[in-house]
């Protein structure tokens, strides 16, 4: 079975943007626009890894963070804080709420950001 | 009388003369002294008087700058507070359409471009040239924001021009019209056909501020054209109607727009750094949240105020009004 992420970003063209790489190099990529819709599609895809905006309308990424690993069924998926945004106290609030790691987007290549993504995905 | 009637005589006149002498000489030493001493209290009460009066102003002295300096002190944690803040936010605005670029260029540098299909391809290229101009425009926003910030920004009568507003609309309408026409929005100049009166200003701030008003309504109009992005799209035809005139003593700039409008309930927080409404974040997730701040720094520098009414799906209308040159 091919490795599964799920992207919770708000930017459509940063979402077409992985969608295209992540495919190119194997995995089943979901996404989804809003922590709410996220949350529901981390329990029905079952993702290896998510990679969660922090920056979005409604919802704030560690808004989403928190409920995330609350809830038996995608606690255990390992979540990455995976943003532009680059304050200490939000990267401490994340990890501290459970994130595995807290990446800037503009930091990590694409071909780093999937190595990285092998690494750290969770196989069933 | 003999000899010694006159000794006697003498010597009593020398006594008496040295008596009086004797007088005048004591006289003269104890009022000295007494003068002294009187004037040496006098003198000791005098500085301990001003001793005093310099000890208690010390106190209030100390008291005011010790005041004064915990103001300061305030008022430079929250500037650093503030300052922190603002690159935190400028950073991530600047980031989001950097890192769409970068990706796209990776993509192309390794070859990955390739094995896309041609119109995904072409789409992607187009991004990346549409996020290099949003991000000059994010940069030239920050970059007046901080020179708006640092020299609290008023017109001085000696660098300022007088202006004439409908030449310098023309201008700006003009080189909105390409991107107006590419999103199929008709932008509609309703130049006066007399003369409006005169204000004085700076050029290049107020045309920015015209220039970015009437940007924000053709970006916060969607278009009923076929566009990449598939967010700004829509059946109802869009305009951007744009009026100039004087009333009383203030000249009235609006820009009209029917486009997505604004939540009645975050009307209020329009012009605020920063502030983004949520439907306009929604559309376009970059954006540096500055461009109304700037409009209404730079208005209310020149001595005028903006104002705006608005109705969510219907539109909204931006208004600048400036005085009149007297």
């Amino acid at each position: 079975m091919k490795p599964r992420v799920l992207f919770i970003e708000d930017d459509r063209d940063q979402i077409s943007l992985y969608k295209t790489k992540f495919e190119l190099e194997g995995f089943d990529f979901f996404y989804a626009c809003n922590g709410a819709e996220g949350t529901v599609m981390a329990k029905d895809k079952k993702p290896g890894l998510i990679f969660l905006d922090i920056i979005m309308p409604d919802e704030n990424g560690l808004e989403v963070l928190k409920k995330l690993k609350k809830d038996e069924d995608t606690k255990g998926i390992p979540t990455v804080l995976f943003t532009n945004l680059s304050d200490k106290a939000s990267r401490e609030e994340g990890i501290k709420s459970g994130a595995i790691d807290y990446l800037v987007k503009t930091d990590i290549t694409l071909k780093d950001l999937i190595r990285w993504a092998r690494e750290n995905i969770k196989r069933s | 009388m003999g000899i010694a009637y006159w000794l006697d005589r003498g010597i009593a006149t020398s006594v008496t003369i040295a008596v009086f002498v004797l007088v005048i000489v004591y006289g003269y030493f104890f009022a000295q002294s007494t003068g002294k001493i009187i004037e040496a209290n006098f003198s000791e009460k005098q500085a301990k008087e001003a001793l005093q009066e310099l000890a208690d102003h010390l106190e209030i002295k100390v008291k005011a700058q010790t005041r004064n300096l915990e103001e300061k002190n305030k008022n430079l944690e929250k500037l650093i507070k503030m300052r922190s803040e603002f690159l935190d936010l400028a950073s991530h605005q600047l980031r989001t359409p950097v890192g769409v670029i970068k990706n796209i260029m990776e993509m192309m540098d390794d070859g990955d471009m390739g094995r896309l299909p041609p119109n995904v391809r072409k789409e992607y290229i187009h991004n990346a040239f549409e996020k290099s101009l949003k991000l000059k425009k994010i940069i030239s926003d920050i970059l007046v924001t901080s020179e708006l910030d640092t020299a609290s920004f008023t017109v001085n009568n000696k660098n300022a021009q007088d202006l004439q507003l409908e030449d310098m609309v023309d201008k700006i309408v003009a080189d909105t019209k390409f991107e107006a026409g590419q999103k199929k929005i008709t932008l509609d100049w309703q130049r006066p056909e007399k003369p409006l009166p005169l204000v004085v200003g700076y050029e290049h701030y107020l045309s920015y501020a015209i220039s970015n008003l009437i940007d924000n309504a053709v970006k916060y109009t969607p278009s009923t054209g076929e566009t990449s992005e598939t967010r700004d799209r829509r059946d109802k035809p869009g305009w951007v109607k744009i009026r100039a005139e004087a009333k009383g003593r203030e000249l009235v700039f609006s820009v009209e727009d029917n486009g997505i409008g604004i939540p009645s309930d975050e009307i209020g927080n329009m012009f605020k750094k920063f502030n983004r409404a949520t439907n306009a974040r929604k559309m376009y997730t970059d954006g540096s949240g500055l461009g109304l701040y700037i409009i209404k720094e730079i208005v209310e520098g020149h001595g005028g105020r903006v104002g705006v009414e608005s109705r969510l799906g219907e539109g909204s209308t931006f208004k600048i009004f400036l005085p009149i040159k007297k």
